[in-house]
């Protein structure tokens, strides 16, 4: 009854904060009681019985985690999972607070927990995790982070958590020079075949990646559009992928290492390959939409690196497409590595950022037809155009401009 | 625009490659080449990534983008391997364009954890620690460009020697943390600011243009018009942010 009190007043919080804006206020529960209870996320973590599970990295943690998720409750553990929030400590506390009875405890027999890296290395010297999933280390957010060299070591501040595993990917140098050494734990890793590897004209994007593939561990041995071969050591799994690109398989590899090493011998390959190819594509991430009856597929650019995967993976002569850059990207100066020019033409360059990124892509050799700051006019104008005549209309957007746009457009 | 109809030909150098582009400062060559292209010339862009030998011939201009704190050392040893070439082709008429810590390195030294190292000594100012790192908007008064905007994330500041000419006042951020920020010498534009800040503020691109293509070079094409008056939306925008005026024709090039 430690935290009973606080638990209660943090219900309480929780249900005026929702009287105030409903479905919204889902961090101030946490805020209230880490303020007046700062063991709890502590000891409600300590509490599963199957033990804690980190994902982090800088990019494709959401959907790894979702995969491992998937892949572990399919296989019937119970998984309490975290929604992908700002700040961890607050959301986490408040997603605890949902599932947690008055003793502070969640009737779950696990927890996965997405934790971005800045965050994730502030909390982790609290936690013990039983496995730590690192998926890479790219170029991100420079203004919050300088350097992928800083990632590396928030990334080490997590991985030394582990007590059983680090599943980590072993095609990213950063992980293997400068996260992996003097980690206790066992070392798991996953990667991509040498055939899958020459078939990316750039390679993974990583910011640096090894010489040479793994030879052991979790591989992607093919991928074929949203079809994909991964190697096990004990088996190979075919899977359908939520969307095509190599970097979900990747990401599908990374959940499927995690779940065996987790499993064990519970772990069914047939199972696993069932459940990956059951996951459906996420907004912003694949999913092809239907919005005031016209087809829309919707691609999130999280940095340069899945800026320049994406771009690369459009096909090729797209005549309707709009790009929203908004305020969380802070300086677009990162972005103009990214060689965009195989866009060709963008209808409407828009966000708060809309002239720098207009900028760049006027430079690169992109027609930009129009330059509009207001995201839901540029959105109303572009909808309401005649279907293009090359493919469907496609919107790229950064995390800030993909909340507006769901906003604006009604989606889920 | 095909080698048989141009009026002229440039060669245009971006050095380092992918380290010394973590911020988008090769993009300002690729500015740099695409304005010369609209104007008419043919242009090359030439990346060269550290270690290489450098090409043949004098380039036209060349790009000096800036570098993270963890390979510094490593980076401006490298850079220095091309110290000598650099300077004759400045000499010779090279423009040479630095951005962030491509500044730092042009100087005769560079506070890299604590230590100097020696830097390229194009410049005779050094580059030592502030106090703590700054990441903010910087927006400097220049008396030849008039406003520039950019952007400065960093950890050191160059300190200009006697005699060295600033390339602004600091209207708002660091710079060199002493009001002023920068250099500006005949054939040398240095600057706090990283990231293509060539394309934000094409008045320094059209004056490095004018500089070595001379009297042919014009900024009156429909592309650069264009990309110009998205530029000046840009800076709108950062400066309407930052609550300062964007003067009138403040960063208006040759036209």
């Amino acid at each position: 009854m430690r935290y009973g009190a606080a638990i209660a007043i943090g219900r309480v919080v929780r249900t005026l904060a929702r009287l105030r804006k409903p479905g919204g206020g889902s961090a101030v529960p946490g805020l209230v009681v880490n303020r007046i209870a700062p063991g709890f996320l502590r000891s409600a973590l300590k509490g599963f019985p199957e033990g804690l599970v980190i994902v982090s990295g800088s990019s494709g943690k959401s959907t790894t985690t979702k995969m491992l998720v998937a892949l572990l409750e399919s296989h019937g553990v119970r998984v309490f999972t975290n929604p992908s929030t700002a700040n961890i400590t607050q959301g986490l506390t408040s997603a605890l607070l949902e599932r947690a009875d008055l003793r502070g405890r969640v009737d779950a027999d696990m927890a996965v927990l997405e934790m971005d890296e800045g965050h994730g290395a502030l909390i982790a010297p609290q936690l013990e995790a039983r496995l730590v999933l690192l998926t890479n280390v790219m170029t991100d957010q420079i203004d919050r982070f300088h350097d992928s060299e800083k990632v590396a070591g928030m990334l080490r501040r997590i991985a030394e958590r582990a007590t059983e595993v680090v599943v980590t990917n072993g095609d990213d140098e950063m992980l293997e020079a400068e996260v992996l050494p003097g980690i206790r734990a066992r070392i798991d890793r996953f990667g991509v075949s040498r055939r899958v590897f020459e078939s990316l004209p750039r390679g993974l994007g990583y910011t640096r990646t090894t010489p040479a593939r793994i030879e052991q561990g979790t591989i992607v041995e093919a991928v074929n559009g949203r079809h994909t071969t991964i190697g096990t050591p004990a088996e190979a799994i075919m899977a359908t992928m939520p969307a095509r690109g190599v970097h979900f398989a990747v990401d599908a590899a990374g959940a499927i290492a995690a779940a065996r090493a987790l499993l064990g011998e519970r772990f069914d390959a047939e199972l696993a390959a069932e459940t990956l190819s059951d996951i459906q594509p996420v907004f912003g991430r694949g999913e092809i939409v239907t919005v005031r009856g016209r087809e829309v597929e919707f691609v999130l650019v999280q940095n340069p690196a899945s800026f320049q995967l994406n771009v690369d993976e459009l096909p090729e002569r797209l005549d309707q497409v709009l790009i929203a850059m908004g305020s969380d990207v802070r300086d677009p100066s990162y972005f103009w590595p990214v060689d965009a020019s195989r866009i060709g033409r963008v209808q409407y360059a828009t966000g708060s950022k809309a002239a720098e990124i207009a900028l760049q892509l006027v430079y690169q050799g992109v027609a930009v037809d129009r330059v509009e700051p207001d995201l839901g006019r540029a959105l109303d104008e572009f909808l309401a155009l005649p279907d293009p005549e090359n493919g469907i209309k496609t919107v790229i957007f950064t995390a800030d401009s993909m909340r507006r746009t769901r906003a604006h457009l009604g989606l889920r | 625009m095909s080698r048989e109809t141009s009026i002229g030909s440039a060669r245009f150098l971006a050095l380092g490659g992918e380290p010394l582009n973590v911020n988008g400062d090769a993009g300002n060559a690729v500015v740099l080449a695409q304005r010369a292209r609209w104007a008419g010339f043919a242009a090359e862009l030439i990346p060269v990534a550290l270690g290489e030998d450098l090409p043949k011939g004098r380039p036209d201009a060349v790009v000096i983008g800036t570098f993270g704190d963890p390979a510094a050392a490593e980076v401006i040893e490298r850079l220095r391997q091309w110290a000598q070439a650099l300077t004759d082709w400045h000499e010779d008429g090279c423009f040479i364009i630095a951005a962030g810590a491509g500044l730092d390195a042009l100087g005769e030294a560079v506070t890299v954890a604590g230590h100097e190292v020696e830097g390229l000594g194009i410049l005779s100012g050094r580059a030592t620690a502030l106090e703590q790192r700054v990441t903010d908007d910087l927006v400097i008064d220049s008396e030849r460009f008039g406003r520039l905007v950019g952007f400065e994330n960093h950890g050191r500041a160059y300190r200009r020697a006697t005699g060295e000419r600033a390339l602004g006042a600091v209207v708002h951020g660091t710079g060199s943390a002493d009001g002023t920020e920068g250099v500006l010498n005949d054939r040398l534009i240095a600057t706090t600011m990283h990231g293509p800040l060539l394309a934000k503020n094409p008045g320094v691109a059209d004056h490095v243009l004018a500089s070595v293509l001379g009297d042919g070079y014009t900024a009156t094409n429909e592309h650069a018009r264009r990309a110009d008056a998205i530029a000046a939306d840009a800076r709108r925008v950062i400066l309407a942010r930052l609550k300062l005026d964007q003067p009138e024709n403040a960063t208006t090039g040759r036209r």
